[in-house]
């Protein structure tokens, strides 16, 4: 079911990235779209851990959350740099996570990488490395919501 | 009022309807000369390799600004190429600074 | 292409060409290559999107579109793992994060743990 899945998404891809329907160049996608999944496979296999992410209606909410974040973070980051101060106060300090699963771990660093203004530079098993460029930033993550939220998604 | 909407509608007047895509490209261009100085006298390697991924993606985005404002032809496919070429170029570099010496960061761990 | 769709495209190439000179001057100004980081992630996270959506609300409708999305989605999805590979390479490398303010204190036991 999950490889159906992969390979119906790849053919996909392929379908609107080429945008030609001739026989030759769907002929071409099918195989391609075989050989990849093919590799798929072998790589789950090797490794043992096939990633198993399905488009969800709490996943997507999480990521248009995310992404208000983000904007609010950017206009903070754009109003500091852009004062004659500049009134930064970088910070690097450790921050406790409750996160069990690698996947939850991975959303979560990514989510605090990708907000402008906080930084993971390191994972550990019960807490992150975080550089911040304000005390704000990082009470905010200390805070929880982030987390909260991608617990609340159950992958 | 036909003439306006033609001013909008695109077309017409070149610089007119695409002023505000004419000032993103400034914008990005004026960015890229920032990451450039930056990847000159950025005092670490990490500094330079820093602009030169700021740099990459900003090529991206004016391939694909640039590419429509003088309506080449699958201009996007070479901006996608260069973000995934820009991405993996970044990741393996970054992979010869993470191990290149023996590092004192390795021991501290 | 109505007017409106003109304006609203108008204002996404406004703002986000203008996040991007922001990204720009912070990576001038900010004093440390940790900090740096921030200010390229101010140019990608926001700016990019919002400039191509500009682009898309100028487009006709075809799988260009899709294309864009692509691009959007690409540059976002691959964003935070370029600065954490950057950020990693640069603690391995021995460089620490220059921290101001009340918190330098507390740094300083963090980083023997870390």
């Amino acid at each position: 079911m999950h490889r159906l899945f992969v390979a119906a998404l790849l053919l996909v891809f392929w379908v609107l990235l080429s945008g030609h329907f001739t026989t030759l160049l769907l002929t071409l996608g099918v195989i391609s779209m075989l050989l990849v999944s093919w590799f798929l496979w072998r790589m789950d296999r090797v490794d043992g851990e096939p990633s198993r992410l399905y488009p969800s209606i709490g996943l997507v909410g999480y990521l248009l959350w995310l992404f208000w974040c983000v904007v609010k973070a950017n206009v903070d980051l754009a109003r500091r740099i852009w004062q004659s101060s500049l009134p930064v106060q970088p910070i690097w300090s450790r921050l406790d996570t409750k996160v069990q699963t690698p996947f939850e771990k991975t959303l979560y660093a990514n989510s605090i990488t990708l907000t402008p203004g906080t930084l993971t530079t390191d994972v550990h098993d019960d807490h992150f490395m975080v550089h911040a460029l304000s005390q704000e930033g990082l009470d905010e993550l200390c805070e929880g919501e982030m987390e909260r939220r991608i617990r609340r998604l159950g992958i | 009022m036909s003439c306006a909407r033609a001013r909008w509608s695109g077309g017409s007047g070149v610089w007119g309807s695409n002023a505000m895509l004419i000032a993103a490209i400034i914008a990005v261009m004026v960015t890229m000369i920032l990451a450039l100085i930056r990847a000159l006298i950025g005092p670490t390697e990490y500094d330079r390799m820093l602009a030169a991924n700021s740099f990459g993606t900003k090529t991206v985005l004016l391939i694909a600004l640039g590419g429509h404002l003088l309506s080449w032809h699958s201009f996007l496919d070479v901006a996608l190429l260069y973000a995934l070429v820009n991405f993996v170029g970044t990741i393996a570099v970054m992979r010869f600074f993470e191990y290149r010496t023996p590092a004192d960061g390795d021991t501290a761990q | 292409m109505s007017p409106w769709v003109e304006i609203l495209s108008g204002f996404c190439f406004l703002a986000g060409g203008f996040l991007c000179v922001t990204g720009g001057v912070g990576m001038l100004r900010l004093p440390d290559f940790f900090a740096r980081v921030h200010a390229s992630g101010l140019t990608e996270t926001l700016a990019t999107p919002l400039l191509l959506v500009g682009l898309m609300l100028q487009m006709e409708w075809s799988l260009e579109l899709f294309k864009v999305v692509l691009i959007a989605l690409l540059v976002l999805a691959t964003n935070p793992t370029a600065t954490h590979a950057m950020a990693k390479a640069a603690l391995h490398g021995g460089r620490r994060p220059v921290t101001g303010g009340p918190a330098a204190a507390a740094q300083e036991d963090t980083s023997s743990k870390a």
